[in-house]
């Protein structure tokens, strides 16, 4: 016991200790390389960004937010990708990613299904034969 | 007996009882009624129907009262057996067929009747400019939808939850008809009618008429026989 | 009796079969990566390996579910009933695939999720008429199996219609010339796709009829024991 407490006071401090001489003896990134990108748990921040163009004061007093009128097309026109301005594109990751896993979500589900109908049904079977083979 | 003759008597007998009891005529033609009238409150807004609206109005009621018609005919002659002895009978399956479809077809026509008249003066619009036309699609379009619906009712009577699956049916198979139906009455409607897209609607309602009359007379044999 | 002992039994290049399909299935997506980009459409044109053999599967079960249907309404062989039955589950399955990767693939081409041209409009009714079917015979009770028949039948003669009377309105699908103007680079994931699609297929359809076969042997023992 007083071993063990000892093992986790010298990695404690040794962890306190060499933290901030391994930042200091880190190397100086070279210029060439271009800037870091930001860590794995990075999350951008994607709020929008509202200044006082966003909004307007009334005459009684009240601040209203002003909603962008986005030119609405009709249902039965469509805007080739390339015509669209760039902030109205949408990415096409999310859309290729969600196509493939429905794919593979649709036909696992059928799989499934299909296997628990067949065992349902063969095991109704396997205790109708053994029923009738009795006496 | 002919063919026609059989034809003949199964529609006499139809509307022999109709006429006798009224109970269909009269309950799908006030079910066809409320059906525009509440389309009429939820598409009229103030005092101004949308431009239009009478085409589709029109036909929505129809096949609505139309299937309940359908529906109801059947459970009848199920009710006291009728279909059976129908089928007993030493009649060609066909023949009973095209008087079963003829009854239904006199059925829809009674309920236009009525249903244009009050579809054109609520929605304002002038159903009877062209009246030859119209009558054209109302006979074609009514007999493209009860040609199938016949067949359809005629194997679901003996069926569970026929009321439920006879619209399931037939409101997916009946989407040509459904079509050029609105979109014929629509040209109808617009204050130049162009005669070429009227008549390639009539033209496309008799094809459909012709090719599904005809396979419903080939299989109404099978599908009604009992293995 | 012995057909529904063979339908039962699988035969001995399912197992081999299904491991092929496997194969080809998890290596597609690698495949696909490797292809080069299409110029307008860039990454999202790639939804295209899996969205057009989908469709056509969608087409082969409706083909083989009509042609089925009708054979069994005239043979009445148990048989034929098993395999349009199963044909009509793909039917619904592979429409689903179609129904939910173009409008993915169309919301980042055409910038819309939907729009009435011909394809889609006729495949969603299609689809629709599958989905009916199965309700028919899930639901209908005892002669399901002759509607069912006489409602594919119906359905693949009215795919003409159809497409027909959707064709009236604007269509921005892309034209079926387009697969056979595709250069080598895209034509080889796409045929590769097409074989591992139509193998699934296969599979699902006899795996399918097996538990038809299945349930039709469970009836026979019931019935057994009852005497």
């Amino acid at each position: 016991m007083r071993t063990r407490c000892a093992v986790l006071i010298c990695l404690l401090v040794s962890g306190a200790v060499a933290g901030p001489q391994a930042q200091e003896t880190r190397r100086p990134r070279s210029e060439a390389l271009p800037p870091e990108l930001p860590g794995p748990l990075f999350i951008p921040d994607r709020t929008p960004r509202l200044g006082p163009e966003n909004f307007r004061l009334t005459t009684d007093g009240r601040i209203l937010r002003i909603r962008q009128q986005l030119p609405t097309t009709p249902d039965d026109e469509f805007t080739p990708i390339s015509e669209l301005p760039p902030d109205e594109r949408l990415p096409a990751a999310p859309m290729l990613v969600g196509a493939y896993a429905f794919v593979a979500l649709a036909i696992f589900a059928y799989l499934v299904s299909l296997s628990r109908r067949l065992q349902g049904v063969a095991r109704e079977i396997a205790r109708l034969e053994a029923q009738i083979k009795r006496p | 007996m002919s063919f026609l003759r059989i034809l003949w008597l199964i529609l006499r007998k139809d509307l022999t009882v109709e006429i006798r009891s009224g109970e269909i005529a009269l309950t799908a033609l006030l079910f066809a009624v409320s059906c525009v009238l509440v389309f009429a409150f939820a598409f009229v807004r103030q005092g101004v129907p949308p431009d239009g609206a009478a085409a589709a109005v029109l036909w929505i009621a129809v096949l609505f009262a139309g299937t309940l018609a359908l529906g109801r005919t059947f459970d009848r002659e199920r009710q006291s057996e009728t279909l059976r002895a129908l089928l007993l009978a030493p009649a060609a399956r066909p023949a009973v067929y095209a008087g079963k479809l003829a009854g239904i077809v006199a059925l829809m026509l009674g309920i236009e009747l009525l249903l244009v008249p009050l579809t054109a003066f609520l929605f304002q619009d002038p159903l009877f400019a062209h009246p030859v036309w119209l009558a054209a699609i109302l006979l074609t379009g009514t007999l493209g939808f009860a040609s199938v619906g016949t067949l359809f009712a005629a194997m679901l009577v003996r069926a569970r939850s026929r009321d439920m699956l006879l619209p399931v049916l037939l409101y997916p198979i009946s989407v040509p008809v459904i079509i050029a139906s609105v979109q014929g009455t629509d040209a109808l409607l617009q204050p130049e009618i162009n005669v070429a897209v009227l008549r390639f609607w009539v033209t496309l309602l008799t094809c459909f008429d012709v090719v599904f009359v005809t396979l419903a007379l080939w299989t109404f044999e099978a599908l009604m026989t009992e293995s | 009796m012995t057909r529904d002992h063979d339908d039962i039994s699988l035969p001995g290049w399912f197992l081999p079969a299904a491991a092929i399909c496997g194969l080809m299935f998890a290596a597609s997506p690698v495949l696909i990566a490797y292809t080069p980009y299409e110029a307008e459409m860039g990454l999202v044109q790639k939804i295209f390996y899996y969205h057009l053999p989908a469709a056509w599967m969608f087409l082969l079960g409706g083909i083989v579910c009509g042609v089925a249907s009708a054979r069994y309404l005239r043979s009445r062989s148990a048989r034929h009933d098993r395999v349009a039955w199963a044909a009509a589950e793909l039917i619904v399955l592979f429409g689903a695939i179609t129904l939910v990767t173009g409008p993915l693939w169309a919301r980042k081409t055409w910038g819309v999720w939907w729009t009435w041209d011909v394809r889609l409009t006729s495949s969603l009714v299609s689809w629709l008429i599958a989905v009916a079917y199965l309700l028919v015979r899930r639901y209908g009770g005892p002669g399901s199996d002759r509607l069912g028949a006489g409602l594919a039948l119906f359905g693949m003669a009215n795919v003409p219609f159809i497409y027909i009377s959707v064709n009236f309105w604007r269509t921005i699908h892309p034209l079926t010339t387009v697969v056979p103007t595709l250069p080598t680079s895209f034509g080889i994931p796409l045929w590769f796709c097409t074989f591992t699609f139509l193998l699934l297929f296969v599979l699902l359809l006899r795996l399918r009829v097996r538990l038809e076969a299945q349930r039709a042997r469970l009836d026979t023992l019931y019935l057994s024991l009852d005497e």
